[in-house]
């Protein structure tokens, strides 16, 4: 038995959560908010992490009934991230692993996303749409690696709805995503917005720019509500997605999708590859909220499943990473 | 008509066109996204597709034969080439790996075929292993041109060999040191200043290595 804890903070979102062998005991998580109109910096990202991780450690064992002996191991998101967040979240990884006396475990956070996307929904090899603020990747596993098959060439697709609620001057309150969805579901009239698939590879920055330009005078003049122009993107956006993920699935002859990231908690997202799926008799597998979005449980439980196999990690190697690809990975779990 | 095969954006019938043997791909609609949406690039994709197939046959690439063409319903009927994808012939080559000077040869082919897909000022833009065919002869045909354009860039031209090395070292990461093979098919094959094409090509995957991510 391996109770594991994680410390997740590689972006706006600081989770730390705590698992015994798949069996989730306690997800605690607290978001920064920026006012409306503002993205969030590091330095103040960092700050806010660092406010709260004590009081959010006391709630998380608190909640899971937890003693810290009882702890088996400590993992933390090594990367990819932004690098202060990053550090800051990682020296209190540290330091309760040397006061606690267990081993540390550093986690890819995209490689985390997907195990803990394959535990709550019980898929097993599934072509994986990872999907956030931050990565946008079409995922598949092949000889012992996660092997990205279609990336974004340049902006994430979260990054792009955000950036687009920014314009729109949404509240980021849960997230500029959710109030995105939110007014989309009221829109009905489509304006046509650049499609660019390469491949299997998307771009998202000249859409962005281009709806960046047009949405003043397109509301001014009435021609479109905000709610349209939110429906348009996440209409265009998401079938460049699904058509890249369907390609990946018609390549590797593959009868299931796992949609992770916190894009993968979009409702019309996972409605719109839903359709697709049982178009081509495959199945869908999604989570919600809880687990979709960053979290420190699915750190938690990457940790444990790298523990279990037998990897030991050198201290040196518990350092951060904001650059740290899916694909460097080896899986020795799998 | 029969079912043959479903791609990513079609289905593929079998069917029998004066006498010869013959498929029809039809772009159907996607029911999940936006109708308009749907039906432009349906119908540009299959412009595109048939534009390029035949822009291939007459600079001398296997291409199918096109026998007719429906834009409305975004279908095309054309020649069913009897052979299997690159993508099947690797996964089956896996458990034979003692023929590899064959295998390599094959390898230079698929480099020498896209090469001068290049070279005749095609860009393919989906060139993955399921999208190049093997026949019986060995003879490689390319199919699936839909996100193809002509007179393409030395970006566009890297980005295909990108494409086709991520197809290949994510499907057949057991033959990944193969994939030299096919770029020297591809050098002998492009004529013209192939050293920026490769060199941009670096600057596309190490862009690819390099990317910034953020949770
Ligand atoms: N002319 C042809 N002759 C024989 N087989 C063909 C032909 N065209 C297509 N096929 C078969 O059907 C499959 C799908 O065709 P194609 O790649 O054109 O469709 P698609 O929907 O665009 O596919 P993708 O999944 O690559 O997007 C091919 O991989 C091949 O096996
Ligand atoms: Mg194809």
């Amino acid at each position: 038995m391996v109770i594991s804890i994680g410390f997740e903070g590689s972006a706006n979102k600081l989770g730390i959560g705590i698992v015994k062998d798949g069996e989730v005991l306690s997800n605690c998580r607290r978001t920064y908010i920026t006012p409306p109109g503002e993205g969030f910096l590091p330095r103040e990202t960092a700050q806010h992490h660092q406010n709260n991780i004590i009081s959010l450690l006391e709630e998380t064992l608190k909640t899971a009934g937890i003693q810290p002996n009882q702890i088996n191991i400590v993992c933390f998101t090594k990367g990819p991230g932004i690098g202060a967040p990053l550090v800051s979240v990682a020296a209190v990884a540290r330091t309760v692993a040397q006061l606690w006396n267990k081993p540390l475990i550093p986690v890819n956070h995209c490689i985390a996303h997907i195990e803990m996307g394959r535990l709550i929904t019980g898929s097993d090899n599934p072509t994986v749409l990872y999907v956030s603020g931050g990565n946008t990747q079409v995922i598949a596993y092949s000889g012992n690696r996660y092997r990205i098959f279609g990336e974004t060439i340049d902006i994430a697709v979260g990054n792009c709805l955000d950036r687009f609620a920014r314009v729109l001057k949404l509240s980021n309150d849960p997230s500029p995503g959710y109030n995105i969805e939110q007014l989309a579901k009221n829109g009905s009239k489509y304006h046509k917005l650049p499609y660019v698939v390469k491949g299997m590879d998307v771009s998202f920055s000249g859409i962005l720019s281009y709806i960046e330009e047009k949405a003043p005078l397109l509301l001014s003049s009435g021609e479109y509500t905000p709610e349209d122009l939110c429906f348009s993107l996440q209409e265009t956006l998401f079938a460049m997605l699904i058509e890249t993920t369907e390609r990946a699935m018609s390549h590797c002859q593959s009868k299931e999708v796992l949609i992770v990231g916190g894009v993968g908690c979009n409702e019309r997202l996972q409605e719109m590859m839903k359709i697709m799926c049982d178009e081509r008799g495959a199945t869908l597998y999604a989570t919600d909220e809880r687990f979709c979005i960053d979290n420190g449980v699915m750190i938690a439980h990457t940790g444990a499943l790298m523990h279990k196999s037998g990897y030991k990690a050198q201290w040196e190697e518990t350092f951060c990473t904001q650059r740290f690809r899916t694909d460097e990975v080896e899986v020795t779990w799998r | 008509m029969e079912l043959y095969k479903q791609g990513a954006e079609s289905k593929i019938y079998s069917t029998i066109y004066l006498d010869r043997k013959a498929i029809v791909k039809e772009r159907f609609s996607k029911q999940y996204r936006n109708k308009l949406l749907d039906q432009t690039l349906r119908k540009e994709r299959t412009k595109a597709e048939s534009k390029a197939i035949l822009k291939c046959k007459q600079g001398g690439i296997v291409t199918p034969a096109i026998y007719s063409l429906d834009l409305n319903d975004c279908k095309i009927t054309m020649e069913k080439i009897n052979g299997q994808t690159i993508n099947d012939y690797l996964i089956n080559m896996r458990n034979k790996k003692d023929d590899n000077a064959k295998l390599t040869s094959i390898l230079m082919n698929i480099g020498g075929i896209v090469g001068k897909m290049h070279s005749i000022g095609v860009f393919h833009g989906d060139l993955t292993t399921s999208n190049i065919l093997k026949m019986e002869d060995d003879t490689l045909a390319l199919i699936d041109f839909g996100l193809s354009h002509f007179n393409p860039s030395i970006e566009d031209k890297a980005v295909d060999i990108y494409v086709l090395e991520r197809a290949f070292t994510s499907t057949h990461s057991y033959f990944t040191h193969f994939f030299a093979a096919i770029l020297d098919g591809y050098k002998n094959a492009y004529k013209s200043n192939v050293q920026a094409v490769i060199d941009q090509y670096q600057n596309v995957r190490a862009r690819g290595r390099k990317r910034e991510m953020i949770g």
